[in-house]
């Protein structure tokens, strides 16, 4: 027993021995907490690992991606004590790191060369709007702007469908019927309001433009996973007369697709580009481009200039966010005269929307920040449910 | 009006897959294999199903490895429970704990978190015209474009009804599980007969991750089963064994998930609270019909089971 | 002397019986990490050698056991009587949800009255939480396996409706309760994960420790598991046993749920129990500890190490975490095969009986 044992072992130590590469950043550990969606979530934890081993083969940092969000403080805890001088944490899970974690002391206080990064909230931020520690970093991507753009690039779509959609696979709902739109959010959290709102904002911007009513659907308790309700539940909106649907909520997203296949007509999806994951079934996805922060991080982190304990916003005009370029569903548009002008029109004016919001002509609600979408200020919107 | 024949529509839809499993386990509670691993044979049989559509592209290939599956899952039940006279209650929840672990690691392997067919998956599979019938009103609506295996699964209410009251199987079945003592003597094999009981219901739970992974949502995650197997079991009891009676109360099961998704469309956040209807129905049935059984018989609580 | 030889003997078979499914598993185990072309050994070693043979890991999972083995005894007292009571985990999370929610409101209190105060009332909640289908199954005879398993998914409803929406804190970013105030928390001890709460468990421990093995009514829970119709017949209320069993497994699982809140988690969140769940957990526990005392605590012990363990596989190797539940289904299915090693040992006293 004791054999196996010491050969298990040097076969480790062997492990831990190779694999290290660049000059003198080799002694910079790096970790990487993955949230519940897993690893391969084709999108935010995915992208964000992908940053990480972009920036490991450039600096030639050593890196550690944690593939377990249900004991998110434990592997904060070890991957402190075990020396790592940048920790990035992708879960929604704060109270350990930044309040307490049992012992009277966050683990923010317990390692204090250990610099933390969260994401999607003002978590180290307290009532006042100080810091309150120093060495942890929060990262926040304007996803409300992307939202916003999605929202009004459904309208436009949807006023225009029968001119740029003919394929006999297209089954809109005539605006002559009914104009609708839906939203189905995975819990009622501002990091899922913040679509919401943007989206909601988006659709009421353009309607008002062309003074045509819109009705909305919303559920904010879908959850993160794909089931037979959630599938109906969107497939309903589909059946209801919207000709589009958009999910922030994690694995519900398949069903939302699935659906938009089945009724022959089009979602919008989230995080990463997932426009060609159902083709000619999605407009657009509200990208979340993880890998922009964090190896935009790590490189700040190895050049030493990365500022302790502030903001990083990504918004519009950093690319991290924003929506894709649209050539996936450009394949499915009619390929008459009259549509492709239509279409071409239609991505000029989501420039122009994209120039002002970026110069603040637009101001996009940001429920990130506490704000709160006042739904009785859309005034081409209505809540249908 | 639209709204009513929506939610009977969408009954049917839930009921589908309840049903078959409801069906399926009923063999082997009546044979006294009371079978917990339903959801997990559910879950296998849409993994299989959808991994293999993957992967091949053709759905008879997906529908033979879940037949397949199945009947190895229900072998190892029954060798698990009749051979080795293991403790059935336990295997049937490893299985269902194992279905989980397998679709996990296979997703975590395969680096993706769900398995999506959608593009091998064709609407005339998912929902079938019936033609003429669609036209009816009222009923047409309700009862069209479902999938084949929803269909299938109401018409499996009689045949069962049939083969157990009125075949040589279907006798074995309930004196097996009625007297054991009594099988031996009239010269029944009770092993083979407790296996095929098993095995058919292993099956029918496949059918209905089928109907489930790749008819209805054209793809598989490890929580696409949602308790249906559990409320089968619930199902089950309630009408003890009875096809006829147990599949009323899968319809009913069927019928209250359809007013939850469907009311929530309406009254919003409250609607979460809706989905626990089906749960807290079924208890106050059991309620009643432990009330009523009571004051039939003049037995102590404990001696009538 | 003969006789002890045959005690011996049989606790060997009970040791081997628990140890066997662990054994196959691991095998099974091992090759699936084949195929993910890594070490097994290496994997194996990680699992244990972080979690067991180092003074921090050790502690951390000791800390793990606590509700691990509440929700082990609480599961054994039900099933040995022959009451498949599945409530246990809908128990856990009522009483970690009501626990957390005074734990906020009730802050001012001095740690010396809240804690011990907090802990009771989640224990009464796991009381309540199991009075109804302890009626149920007592007085009307309802098959309390299907009762509590769907009053679980109608707890889990229910908590996810008040967490999201009622006792909801507004200010968190994900559907959470308030983080219970300081006074409230159980700190820990050592510099380690491990609280005060450690050695409830164990005072709880050798208190069921006497009931199982030395009091009557534990001769009667016995009884009732083996032959319910003969244990009627000699006299035993039988109405009356399953109430005080069942009321008493939930208190269990409320102390459980209460400690895991304030020991562990300080707010109620969706996923406060874990997947798949503390009272999950702790059938498996029940199972692979069969029932005995000093079993479940050894079991309790060894999940505890999975636990801490899949986290250290997750962070210090590429194997999927997802091993780990692999690992405790296979082990659950060939616990369900110890009736073979029953029967052998029960074989072998015949023989000795023989002799």
């Amino acid at each position: 027993m004791k054999k196996v044992l010491v050969v298990a072992f040097s076969l480790f130590a062997l492990f831990l021995l190779v694999g290290c590469t660049n000059e003198n950043n080799e002694d910079i550990k790096v970790g990487l907490i993955v949230s519940a969606a897993g690893a391969n979530d084709n999108g935010y934890n995915q992208f964000a690992i992908e940053g990480l081993n972009q920036a490991k083969d450039e600096f030639g940092i050593q890196i550690q991606v944690v593939n377990t969000a249900n004991d998110v403080p434990g592997s904060l805890e070890t991957l402190g004590e075990e020396g790592f001088d940048l920790v990035f944490s992708l879960e929604y899970n704060f109270g350990a790191l930044i309040t307490d974690d049992g012992s009277g002391q966050s683990i923010a206080e317990k390692y204090p060369d250990t610099t933390f990064v969260v994401f999607n909230a003002f978590a180290n931020t307290d009532e006042n709007g100080d810091k309150i520690h120093d060495n942890v970093i929060e990262v926040l991507f304007n996803v409300n702007e992307g939202s916003f753009l999605a929202g009004a690039l459904a309208v436009l779509v949807n006023e225009n469908h029968e001119l740029l959609f003919t394929d006999e696979d297209y089954h809109f709902t005539p605006t002559s019927t009914s104009r609708a739109v839906g939203f189905v959010g995975g819990t009622q959290s501002d990091g899922i309001s913040v679509f919401g709102y943007g989206f909601a904002q988006g659709v009421n911007y353009i309607a008002t433009e062309l003074n045509v009513d819109y009705d909305l659907y919303e559920t904010y308790s879908a959850g993160f996973g794909a089931s037979t309700e959630n599938y109906n539940v969107i497939n309903s909106y589909y059946t209801s007369g919207a000709n589009f649907v958009f999910a922030a909520a994690g694995g519900v997203s398949t069903n939302m697709k699935n659906a938009a296949a089945a009724n022959g007509k089009l979602a919008i999806d989230v995080d990463a580009n997932q426009d060609a994951s159902v083709p000619g079934s999605v407009l657009t996805s509200v990208l979340k481009n993880t890998n922009v922060a964090i190896y935009d991080i790590v490189e700040q982190f190895v050049e030493d200039k990365l500022e302790s304990g502030k903001h990083v916003f990504y918004d519009l005009a950093s690319g991290a966010t924003g929506i894709t370029d649209l050539t996936t569903i450009q394949g499915f548009v009619s390929t008459e005269a009259a549509a492709q002008t239509k279409w071409n029109e239609i991505k000029a004016k989501i420039a122009e929307l994209v120039a002002d919001i970026s110069d603040g002509t637009i101001d996009v609600i940001d429920a990130q920040a506490g704000e709160v979408l006042d739904y009785s200020t859309l005034t081409h919107v209505n809540k249908a449910n | 009006m639209d709204f009513i024949i929506k939610i009977f529509s969408d009954s049917l839809y839930f009921t589908g897959p309840i049903l078959l499993c409801t069906l399926g386990g009923l063999f082997a509670y009546k044979a006294n294999m009371i079978n917990i691993g339903l959801e997990g044979m559910m879950l296998f049989g849409g993994f299989i199903s959808a991994l293999i559509l993957f992967f091949t592209h053709s759905w008879i290939i997906a529908f033979i490895a879940a037949i397949l599956l199945a009947i190895l899952l229900g072998l190892l039940f029954s060798y698990f429970g009749v051979t080795k006279k293991a403790n059935f209650i336990i295997t049937g929840f490893a299985i269902n704990l194992l279905a989980i672990a397998v679709g996990k690691y296979v997703l975590a392997a395969l680096g993706s978190i769900d398995i999506n067919v959608i593009s091998d998956v064709t609407r005339q599979m998912a929902a079938i015209d019936l033609g003429i019938i669609g036209e009816i009103p009222v009923i047409g609506p309700i009862i069209n474009k479902q999938s084949f295996l929803t269909y299938f699964s109401f018409i499996l209410i009689f045949i069962c009804q049939f083969v157990l009251f009125n075949t040589k199987f279907g006798t074995y079945v309930r004196v097996v599980g009625e007297s054991e003592e009594a099988a031996k003597s009239i010269g029944i094999s009770i092993n083979k007969i407790k296996y095929l009981a098993v095995i058919i219901g292993a099956l029918l739970c496949a059918f209905a991750g089928y109907n489930v992974a790749i008819n209805q949502l054209a793809s598989y995650t490890p929580d696409i089963t949602a308790g249906t197997g559990f409320i089968a079991i619930a199902a089950i009891y309630c009408g003890a064994g009875n096809p006829k009676n147990s599949s009323l109360y899968a319809i009913l099961f069927g019928l209250s998930r359809s007013l939850a998704v469907n009311l929530s469309l309406r009254i919003g956040t409250i609607a979460g609270l809706l989905e626990m209807i089906p749960y807290i129905m079924i208890i106050i049935v059991l309620t009643v019909v432990g009330i009523i059984r009571k004051r039939k018989t003049l037995y102590r609580g404990f001696l009538h089971e | 002397m003969k006789y002890d030889k045959q005690a011996l003997k049989q606790s060997g078979f009970k040791i081997l019986s628990m140890i066997i499914p662990v054994l196959i598993a691991f095998a099974i185990g091992a090759i699936v990490i084949l195929f993910a072309k890594e070490n097994p050994l290496k994997i194996y070693f990680i699992l244990f050698d972080r979690s067991f043979f180092r003074i921090q890991g050790l502690l951390k999972t000791l800390h793990y056991a606590g509700p691990l083995i509440l929700a082990g005894l609480a599961i054994a007292l039900s099933f040995k009587a022959g009451l498949f009571n599945m409530g246990i985990e809908g128990q856990i999370i009522s009483a970690g949800f009501v626990v957390a929610v005074l734990g906020y409101l009730w802050q001012s209190l001095p740690s010396i009255v809240l804690i011990p105060l907090l802990l009771i009332i989640g224990t009464l909640v796991g009381v309540i939480v199991a009075i109804l289908p302890a009626i149920l199954k007592a007085r009307y005879n309802v098959n309390e396996m299907v009762v509590t398993l769907l009053l679980n998914y109608a707890i889990i409803q229910v908590l996810e409706y008040l967490t999201s929406n009622v006792f909801r804190d507004p200010s968190s970013g994900y559907v959470s309760t308030n983080m219970i105030g300081q006074s409230a928390i159980m700190t820990r001890l050592f510099g380690s994960k491990l609280t005060m709460f450690f050695f409830v468990v164990v005072v709880v421990f050798v208190i069921f420790y006497y009931i199982f093995n030395r009091s009557k009514l534990g001769y009667e829970i016995t009884a009732m598991g083996k032959n319910r119709f003969f244990a009627e017949a000699t006299g035993m209320r039988i109405q009356r046993k399953i109430m005080i069993i069942m009321l008493t497994s939930g208190a269990l699982a409320g102390l459980a749920g209460a400690g895991w809140m304030l020991s562990e988690k300080f707010s109620y969140t969706l996923d406060f129990s874990g997947t798949p769940g503390l009272g999950w957990d702790g059938m498996l526990i029940a199972l692979l500890g069969s029932h005995s005392p000093i079993g479940i605590l050894v079991a309790g012990i060894f999940y505890a190490i999975l636990k801490t363990g899949s986290s250290n596989i997750a962070i210090f190797t590429n194997v999927p975490a997802e091993i780990i539940v692999l690992l405790q289904a296979l082990i659950v299915l060939f616990l369900s095969l110890k009736m073979i090693i029953k029967a052998a040992s029960k074989r072998a006293s015949k023989r000795k009986e023989k002799n």
